[in-house]
């Protein structure tokens, strides 16, 4: 039989205790002293996590605690000690985040029990924490299994990163439920959320349905053949048609249609969508014929769809057809900073398997005597005991830092190409040591910071916003983004652009490149292998 | 007694008593023999707060908070329901260990849980 969870009580008094004992039995309370199954306040509890070697699987966490004064945590915020009293449990919680962060917390408390609305939004805030709907046996279970289920998940499923942010976490389950109903699903959120890859890889994959996953990115069709494109059409029915074709929600037949840039839908070619989706037919251009289509429809869109209803760009109508209750907001990397840790070391250790840093990751693990399919990972700053399974990138608290304050615009398609940048240049960098007949001795490769600074200055925020700053400042790029690509052609173009200003700007040195982008423009070889690895050949550049 | 005050009074009176004098009935499961019933009703008044400043009554509570608070709500219409709906959650104390407990036991758990609907009342009446 499988062990009961055991849940580590924080609590100034018995009530949840012997409620707990009582009345639910699956259950087993952590015994913190002889004759206490319950920490009586937050020193205590911080002493006992700290020291004792056992299990706990979940805190539940009382708010307001009647202790001595010398038994509180600091509380800065509460003005009075009777305020430092009463929410205690903020002051407690804190700090089960910053030091046992894994844990999952349920408060004892309901969110209409808290006359500060501050600390509510905190509450809510907070990854794996969890609060109750009422005072009463029911809503205690049910928050208890919530958080549990929960924290036992995996954080990363079939290439998403789910992470542990509660609100991007109660995501998932929205979307499960709204992949199994009729209703079109609205996904809005800034570029780089990951809208396409969870229509396509979380909400298809779980609609049930066996027909075609068929995607359109409006913003990289012509206006005038996105019906064509959508419904379909005759020979003939315009200049170039010389058959007939089938639009994508014939092709998606039991599938799903995924529209993505949804905005850019011209106010014509919304009004026969509007139909198709009323009617479940299409009619293809230059036909009278209606054909009956059965698909899941997503559409995506990186802007308020409201507010271009409110601009007269989007029809109400099919604003209203498409659903806002089935609306789902992806939240900006900025938004979910409790889960950079977990992101920045998966991204690192799936940089180190990409086809360019693969064969150098390969060779350097040999030189190092680690088996060769041993991963790349990233030591934090605040990692206690990192394991040595391979090659570990160790990132100065500063940088850290630094990547922590940065924007993210380009969410988590930019941190990944930063960290995939961080990790080839890294990579190459240690095997540029090796063939320069330098001996490194150790697995821990140290990240210079200079690098983090290029690689965040170079970002995408300043130079896809401001065309003329490329102009005036040297660390500004103007980057063009090319629509329809895959991600990672998106990536390696960006890239490419990069290196070719960069050329440009030092006039073609290698070593000044190097000196730049590494701090070290001895390390030139480095800036050639990336170079090769772009396909930029240095007599194209030269002769550009 | 400023507002700030009268607040920070009323909301440790809903947490003291409001929570607690109901916490041992909302606990229990939905089908509750007269044991324990019986049991969870003399919880919920004679040992509502249990701590580490020892065993508190709702009684005891009740009556620290009227000294504490003086006539200071007097003049707010809330006043006198949350007034008598904590004297008529208090009065079931007298039927503990008698038959009549169990068979009003519906009755004795609403008064019981409408001590903290009619504080919260009374706070934010004050609250505007």
């Amino acid at each position: 039989m499988a062990e009961k969870p055991r849940l580590f009580l924080v609590d100034d008094g018995v009530h949840y205790a012997n409620t707990i004992a009582q009345h639910m039995p699956e259950y087993e309370l952590v015994q913190v002293t002889a004759d206490r199954s319950r920490a009586a306040d937050g020193i205590e509890a911080i002493d006992y996590l700290n020291t004792s070697q056992q299990h706990v699987d979940l805190v539940l966490l009382d708010m307001r605690f009647d202790v001595s004064e010398d038994r509180l945590l600091p509380l800065p915020e509460a003005t009075s000690l009777r305020r430092q009293r009463r929410y205690q449990g903020i002051a407690i919680l804190r700090r089960l985040k910053a030091e046992f962060g894994h844990l999952p917390v349920v408060v004892l408390t309901s969110l209409a029990d808290l006359s500060v609305a501050e600390i509510a939004v905190e509450l809510q805030s907070l990854s794996l924490t969890y609060m109750l709907n009422g005072d009463d046996l029911d809503s205690l279970r049910i928050r208890i299994h919530e958080a549990l289920v929960d924290a036992e998940r995996l954080p990363e499923e079939n290439g998403i990163f789910w992470g542990r942010d509660q609100a991007f976490r109660a995501l998932r389950r929205r979307m499960a439920i709204l992949a199994r109903g009729r209703l079109p699903i609205v996904l809005e959120g800034e570029t780089g959320t990951g809208k396409s890859y969870l229509a396509e890889h979380y909400i298809h994959e779980r609609s049930g349905r066996t027909g075609r996953f068929v995607t359109v990115d409006l913003s990289t069709l012509p206006s005038n053949l996105i019906s064509a494109h959508l419904f379909g059409a005759v020979k003939g029915a315009y200049t170039g048609a010389v058959s007939d074709r089938k639009g994508v929600f014939e092709i998606a037949a039991g599938g799903t249609v995924f529209i993505d840039e949804i905005q850019n839908i011209p106010l014509e070619t919304q009004k026969q969508l509007l139909t198709v989706l009323q009617n479940q037919v299409v009619q293809p251009l230059g036909s009278n014929r209606d054909i009956p289509v059965d698909v899941k429809v997503i559409v995506a869109s990186n802007e308020d769809l409201g507010s271009a209803v409110r601009d007269g760009r989007f029809r109400s109508d099919l604003y209203m057809r498409l659903s806002p209750a089935t609306r789902v907001v992806l939240p900006p990397l900025r938004d979910r900073v409790s889960d950079l840790p977990f992101l920045a070391r998966r991204l690192t250790e799936r940089a180190g398997f990409e086809p360019d840093v693969f064969p150098f990751r390969v060779q350097l693990n040999r030189s190092l005597g680690l088996p060769e399919d041993s991963p790349v990972q990233l030591s934090l700053p605040d990692d206690k005991a990192a394991k040595e399974a391979g090659i570990r990138l160790v990132l100065p608290a500063p940088s850290w830092r630094r990547l922590q304050r940065h924007k993210w615009s380009g969410n988590i398609r930019e941190l990944s190409m930063v960290l995939h940048n961080l990790v080839t240049f890294s990579i190459v960098g240690a095997v540029d040591a090796l063939e320069s007949g330098l001996s490194l001795s150790s697995r821990r490769l140290q990240v210079d910071s200079g690098l983090v600074n290029q690689l965040l200055a170079g970002g995408l925020e300043p130079a896809l916003s401001d065309d003329k700053a490329a102009k005036r400042d040297p660390d500004v790029f103007a980057i063009k983004l090319k629509p329809g690509q895959s991600l990672n052609a998106v990536s390696v173009d960006i890239e490419r652009q990069y290196f070719e200003q960069l050329f440009d700007q030092t006039n073609g040195s290698l070593d000044a490149m190097a000196d730049r982008l590494l701090g070290d423009p001895a390390r030139s070889r480095a800036i050639r292998l990336r170079l090769n690895q772009l396909g930029l050949s240095l007599r194209d550049l030269r002769r550009r | 007694m400023n507002k700030a005050e009268q607040i920070e009074l009323l909301d440790d009176l809903l947490h003291d008593l409001g929570k607690y004098i109901a916490f041992p009935l909302n606990m229990l499961p939905s089908e509750p023999d007269g044991p324990m019933f019986q049991d969870a009703v003399e919880h919920a008044l004679n040992q509502t707060r249990v701590g580490a400043q020892g065993s508190q009554s709702a009684k005891s509570i009740w009556a620290n908070f009227l000294n504490e608070a003086g006539n200071a709500f007097d003049k707010n219409d809330c006043w006198q329901p949350m007034h008598d709906a904590v004297e008529a959650a208090l009065a079931w104390g007298a039927h503990l260990g008698k038959p009549t407990l169990f068979i009003s036991r519906k009755q004795v758990t609403d008064d019981i849980k409408a001590v903290s609907a009619a504080i919260r009342r009374l706070r934010d009446q004050i609250n505007g």
